[in-house]
């Protein structure tokens, strides 16, 4: 088709655009991508990109460009910013201009084609504004031919011939394997060009290659119609066959990064964003891939990506859009704002690092956070996070009675010097290293929990407590922490579970093939597995007849552990960093040790002070706190840069991050939404209500009714948080999802809710048990005689904590009133009324 | 759901033209940076469908575009999903298991629309349903009478791949994928990707004949036992196996024959010469005569393609190995499976059999023989069928041969069955002797990786057929280079770092 056939083409098209959707709809006409666009969706006049609104110049990206390579051309992406502040996205409305189209040509959609070396201008106009892009030209001097890492590779990702599901299957398709998402460009070359007497290129006649006759479907093909006669990915693999399929020389430049445009944008709903991906190869070129990419969108409600990057945003939120090119990944985060009536930014703390950063995300979301909570529930919630049980009603009463106004902070001081508070965090690390009597002998569950609790208790500093923990040798007798390593079958556990607990970071995937949303391979992953696999675990000889007494040995003699794709030793490697050279004769486990808690390790603390943080808001700035990678990207960077500054600065004192945290005005917000916050449930601009855990929730329930509890498989008197390990009888627990610490991941513990847990409240033996108990609570408070007004009240603050309201009082008065011989029973109804409502329940 | 009723263009809504209009400056743009002719061809056909005002829908431009896509990938080939083609109109009436497919004229009483309508259509499995628009267009073609546009011939075909072309002279170095020598060892036949070239090797002066086919990959040619004929064997990946029986004297076929939905592999000229054993990727050997008239027998042997198959020198029973790792000795005459003798690690590419031993060989890089008195040991020759219920172990009657340094890829016995040859992807070719497994000749210094061999009937010459494009002949055992000769003109120009 000529040029000005093209022209024309459009010109017309424009006229009568009317015609032109009225004959192509009439007629099913579809193009690519078309049918997922015709689901209700704004256009982006419809956005507020009307040319009026316009508060800004416009914005190219890139301003100036450099094409090198006669195939690889380079899109323009024009923004503006709107009078609030959001980015409006032109790149679809505006026109292009080549100064000389004998240097370089551009497209109606803004890609620049290389056509010979020299310098031109592109100019760009949108809105009546203007804007250029100078272009660079420095073509070599032939046409270089196609190649197969990067013109073919990066093809067979796009079209999805590589994905787990088709032939990147462990055992190909239909006899036709590639390596999984292209992690092995070598053995998918062989696949490609060699295998079966060359069944799958044609040389000689590169159209017939059934290469390219599967996924045009010309020949039957089970995976479906891959790609269109004259796409980019078949015009690729086409002229990477006509080129006689070479193999790239092995200087070929690898991908080196990726980077996409914008890096972030504040929009609203219903518009629409280009994408531009840029990737940077080891050789310094720059290539824009953005036809290339593989997108996605994290929360498909708020936004989302089709094949070509175009971004169409839908309900109010915040999403990463995730963009992946070989293997690496880049995100770009979307915020979709709505317009909040009459929204006054909050002044931004200067006093508070968390609630500074906090306060500025949501003004940048026009998001009012809720305020202050009230004292009563300022003081449970701290308590049951803190110390995992109510406060009693005494110290409820001395807590309003403080007149002064630091006394938030004084409760939280003495908070952390209750004996309950190491209860509580000892249970928690419990749960994460797995003490437990399923894996190990009761002496050494006891005397790990020992050596938790002391930890706890001194406030060992969160460096030294995994460098311990990660360094434990012989038996219980000689370390109890050998714990940590005697609960691990073998060294692929260990790993597992020493990432997973100290780095965040879960690295079960790459054990067998590359990681899908993360560039960790077999070459990360086995050489974490060095570095464990000296380790060993046999039965303690010295404690000969004691059941299951093991004993951790080091074999430091043992070689590194062997990369089963490669078949050689994998010489031990940091995570995200460099292989280094220990040899034998050394205890490697130690130099991981050492690595994991340096300052500047991008894991450790980070990944700790997400983990704090979110056992105060219930989720983490990165969520799930155990699965850090590129493709999570943080709710909040600024916040978790922060914490993790505290963290690092104050050499690892954890209980003086929780301090700062509980101390701040986020943690103290109210639960109830206002007007602008309602949807926000990622950016802490109010405190999300959620159950009590299930320890706590027992704990303060004994309290509660005056009634504790007796555990089987457990020394009598433990409170609920004491246990040694979830292998006790208790249904409740159970029910209230402790975990069972069978994996090292804080999904094992579930706080939801269920109608089991309700009926359990309503009928069990577990609640009415204790209210009829004659030493229960109830009991005991009839015995004092107290007036209606006191009782109710002394009901409320044990169960609710906090004074019932007037009409409350109201209604409970006249319930206890109704038959006054039946005054004990009353009250045992009553208070298991209030046991039986959300306040309870929740920490609100 | 749609209704039978059209879509009218002024119940859109304005977004939907500016999305349109996006759509076709994508195309546009396409085509701009594409600048090729295959680009361009898309906003033609666009332009086309503007023009009229209310066309009549089109099978070949309207429908089968879209059953193309969403249907045919499983009503299709050999084994069509419920029996039911989709190729062309005429199957399509023809229907499967549940009868013709549509009723012309009436779409609400037509399978097609039935199946793809309603709230949960069943077809496409597994897939989103289609569109409402495309439901639509196939409703309103079954109501215009469902007319066929198509020229008669099925698009399904003809609108694959490309048929065959054969260039005069080659861009880049063609593969032999196969090479035959005669049992005198003086003619040999070379395969080149569609092309059977054959030559007299003492005379030199002689030009290479190039006989032409229209498969788009050879993967067998052989000599028959007595000469005259040459097999050349292979087909259209994906689509269909075939045979050609070639007279040597003139190149002028004798028989073509098709078998299977996709290229056939390699084999072997039972020892009367009146047919040849082939390897299909059905996972059967495909016993095809020489004779036209005579009926091809299929043996189901293998679960996945079977790659090579080697007779007996009595013809009595045959040796198979293929992608599903087995090596297995069937009856030559009914095909029954007498035993599966061996599991390999990985596929075996090539098998021989000299009546006394089996060898087989492959990716794994080993090179095995298996005794075939004692592996056959308590296996009756009839009536056992699959369920031969053998009597001695595997480690009874495995003998391997020395480990080879890479992937096997080729293995050629003697015409007397003493020797066999093997390489692969590594620069050498060893020749053994059956018998006593013991290294008879090595060659060395041969380009890799080595595509396919043959020896002559005595064992004295060899042919090897390389990657890149070369054929070598050698004289064994000496191993002396005879001929070096490219049997199909190629640009010397021509860059390929391919190998």
């Amino acid at each position: 088709m000529s040029v000005s056939r093209i022209c024309s083409l459009k010109r017309w098209l424009a006229a009568a655009a009317w015609l032109v959707v009225a004959s192509l709809g009439a007629n099913g006409f579809e193009g690519p991508g078309a049918a997922p666009r015709c689901g209700g969706l704004f256009s982006r006049s419809a956005s507020g990109a009307d040319m009026g609104v316009i508060a800004s110049d416009i914005r190219v990206q890139p301003p100036a460009i450099r094409l090198v390579h006669h195939r690889q051309p380079h899109s323009i992406l024009v923004n503006a910013t709107g009078p609030d502040g959001r980015v409006l996205d032109l790149t679809g409305q505006a026109t292009f201009a080549s100064a000389d189209p004998k240097i370089a040509t551009v497209s109606s959609l803004g890609w620049v084609q290389a056509v010979a070396s020299g310098e031109t201008r592109i100019a760009v106009t949108a809105g009546g504004k203007t804007a250029t892009v100078v272009v660079t030209v420095a073509l070599p001097a032939t046409t270089p031919q196609h190649s197969f890492r990067h013109d073919v590779m990066p093809a067979l990702s796009k079209a999805g011939c590589n994905m787990g599901a088709c032939h990147g299957y462990s055992l190909g398709k239909n006899g036709f394997k590639l390596s999984l998402r292209g992690a092995d460009a070598a053995a998918d070359f062989l696949s490609i060009s060699d295998e079966f007497l060359e069944r799958r290129v044609n040389r000689h006649q590169p159209a017939a290659s059934l290469l390219l006759t599967k996924p045009l479907g010309e020949v039957p093909h089970k995976g479906g119609v891959r790609f269109d006669a004259g796409s980019l990915l078949h015009q690729l693999m086409l002229g990477w066959i006509a080129d006689g399929a070479p193999n790239d020389p092995p200087t070929t430049a690898e991908v080196e990064s990726i980077r996409i445009y914008p890096p972030s944008a504040i929009t609203s709903p219903g518009a629409q964003h280009q994408l531009q991906l840029i990737a940077r190869y080891t050789d310094g070129v720059e290539r824009d891939v953005t036809r290339l990419g593989i997108f996605t969108a994290n929360t498909e409600r708020v936004a989302t990506v089709d094949d070509e990057g175009l971004v169409i945003t839908r309900e109010l939120g915040e999403t990463a859009v995730v963009a992946r090119f070989e293997r690496i990944f880049a995100t770009t985060n979307f915020i979709v704002l709505g317009e909040p009536a009459g929204f006054v930014p909050e002044p931004v703390p200067t006093d508070h690092p968390i609630d500074r950063h906090v306060v500025e995300k949501l003004n940048a979301l026009r998001v009012a956070p809720s305020p202050l909570a009230p004292d009563e529930r300022f003081l449970r919630r701290v308590y049951l996070d803190l110390i995992g049980v109510q406060p009693k009603p005494e110290e409820l009463a001395a807590f309003l009675a403080d007149p002064a106004p630091d006394k938030r902070v004084k409760v939280v001081d003495a908070l952390f010097n209750r004996p309950e508070f190491v209860d509580r965090w000892s249970l928690k690390w419990g749960d994460l290293l797995q003490n437990s009597r399923a894996n190990l002998n009761e002496p050494a569950v006891y005397s790990f929990r020992e050596w938790i609790r002391t930890a706890v208790a001194s406030n060992m500093p969160l460096d030294e407590f995994a460098r311990r923990v990660l360094s434990g040798r012989g038996g219980i007798q000689d370390d109890p922490t050998t714990a940590f390593y005697a609960v691990s079958k073998d060294a692929d556990e260990t790993l597992q579970r020493a990432t997973q607990v100290f780095c965040g970071v879960r690295m079960l995937c790459a054990k067998c093939h590359p990681h899908p949303f993360e560039n960790w391979t077999q070459v990360d992953y086995y050489g974490l597995h060095s570095f464990f696999n000296q380790g060993g675990v046999k039965p303690d000889p010295r404690l000969a007849g004691i059941p299951n007494a093991k004993m951790v040995t080091v074999n430091l003699a043992a070689g590194y552990s062997t990369n089963p794709r490669t078949g050689r030793p994998q010489p031990p490697r940091f995570l995200g960093g460099k292989e280094t050279e220990l040899g034998t004769g050394v205890d490697r486990r130690l130099a991981y040790a050492e690595w994991l808690v340096k300052p500047e390790n991008p894991f450790f603390a980070r990944g700790m002070a997400n983990r704090l943080w979110s056992y105060f808001f219930h989720r983490g700035i990165i969520d799930p706190v155990d699965d850090l990678r590129t493709t999570n990207p943080p709710i909040n960077p600024a916040l978790l840069d922060a914490l993790t500054r505290e963290l690092v600065e104050s050499k690892f004192d954890g209980r003086r991050l929780m301090r700062l945290i509980v101390t701040s005005r986020t943690y103290q917000r109210d639960s109830v939404p206002n007007s602008s916050n309602a949807h926000d449930d990622a950016n802490f601009s109010r405190f999300l209500p959620r159950r009590v855990p299930a320890e706590s929730l027992l704990d303060s329930l004994a309290q509660a009714t005056g009634v504790p509890e007796n555990f089987g498989n457990a020394p009598p008197g433990f409170t609920a948080s004491q246990l040694p390990d979830a292998d006790v009888a208790s249904d409740f627990l159970n029910l209230f999802g402790k975990p069972q610490r069978a994996e090292a991941c804080e999904c094992e513990r579930d706080d939801s809710s269920n109608m089991l847990q309700a009926l359990h409240f309503i009928n069990s033996n577990t609640i009415l048990g204790r209210l009829r108990n004659p030493n229960g609570r109830v009991s005991q408070l009839i015995r004092q005689k107290l007036e209606d007004a006191a009782l109710i009240e002394q009901l409320y603050q044990w169960t609710l904590v906090r004074a019932p309201t007037a009409k409350e009082s109201e209604l409970a008065t006249q319930f206890l009133r109704q038959d006054p011989a039946k005054r004990i029973e009353a009250a045992e109804d009553l208070m298991w009324a209030l046991l039986n409502s959300r306040d309870f329940l929740l920490i609100h | 759901m749609a209704t039978s009723s059209t879509v009218r263009p002024a119940s859109r809504t304005p977004f939907t033209t500016c999305l349109f209009a996006r759509t076709m400056r994508r195309w546009i743009a396409a085509a701009v940076l594409g600048g090729s002719a295959v680009a361009g061809a898309l906003p033609e056909f666009a332009f086309s469908k503007l023009a009229a005002a209310e066309p009549e829908v089109s099978y070949r431009g309207d429908v089968w575009p879209i059953l193309k896509r969403h249907c045919w990938s499983c009503h299709s080939g050999t084994d069509p999903q419920g029996g039911l083609k989709m190729d062309s109109v005429a199957d399509m009436l023809k229907g499967g298991d549940s009868g013709p497919l549509y009723v012309a004229g009436k779409p609400d009483e037509s399978r097609l629309i039935q199946v793809i309508s309603g709230d949960k259509p069943s077809m496409p499995p597994k897939s989103p349903p289609l569109a409402a628009m495309k439901v639509d267009l196939l409703r309103r073609w079954l109501a215009g009478g469902a007319k066929d546009d198509s020229g008669g011939s099925p698009l399904g075909p003809a609108a694959g791949p490309p048929s065959v072309a054969i260039p005069a002279t080659y861009r880049f170095p063609a593969a032999i994928s196969s090479v035959a020598l005669s049992g005198d060892g003086k003619r040999l036949a070379a395969a080149v990707r569609s092309e059977v070239v054959l030559l007299e090797i003492d005379d030199v002066a002689a030009p290479p004949r190039r006989v032409p086919t229209d498969c788009d990959l050879l993967t067998h040619v052989e000599f028959s036992p007595d000469g005259a004929v040459i097999a050349a064997s292979g087909g259209q990946p994906g689509r269909h196996g075939e045979v050609r029986f070639l007279r040597y004297s003139d190149g002028g076929a004798v028989a073509t024959r098709r078998s299977g939905n996709d290229t056939l592999f390699r084999g072997n000229f039972s020892p009367d010469g009146k047919r040849l054993a082939l390897g299909g990727a059905d996972g059967a050997v495909h016993l095809i005569p020489v004779d036209p008239a005579a009926e091809i027998r299929r043996f189901e042997l293998h679960t996945d393609w079977v790659m090579d198959v080697s007779f007996a020198p009595d013809g009595k029973t045959f040796v198979s190995g293929g992608r599903d790792k087995a090596t297995k000795i069937s009856d030559g005459e009914t095909g029954v499976l007498l035993r599966a003798v061996d599991a390999s690690p990985d596929i075996i590419t090539a098998v021989a059999t000299d009546g006394v031993f089996a060898v087989s060989a492959g990716r794994a890089r080993t090179l095995i023989g298996y005794d075939y008195k004692i592996a056959l040991s308590g296996v009756g020759v009839t009536g056992a069928g699959n369920g031969a219920q053998p009597i001695t172990k595997r480690d009874q009657y495995t003998k391997p041969f020395e480990g080879q340094p890479a992937e096997v890829l080729d293995m050629a016995a003697s015409g007397d069955r003493k020797l066999v040859a093997v390489a692969g992807m590594f620069g050498e070719v060893r020749v053994y002797r059956i018998a006593d497994r013991q290294r008879v000749a090595s060659v060395a210094n041969v380009p890799a990786p080595i595509y396919s061999l043959a020896l002559d009937q005595a064992g004295t010459r060899l042919a090897v057929g390389s990657k890149g494009g070369q054929v070598l002949v050698y004289e064994l055992p000496a191993g002396k280079l005879l001929r070096t000769i490219v049997p199909v003109p190629v640009q010397t120009a021509s860059v390929n770092n391919g190998s």
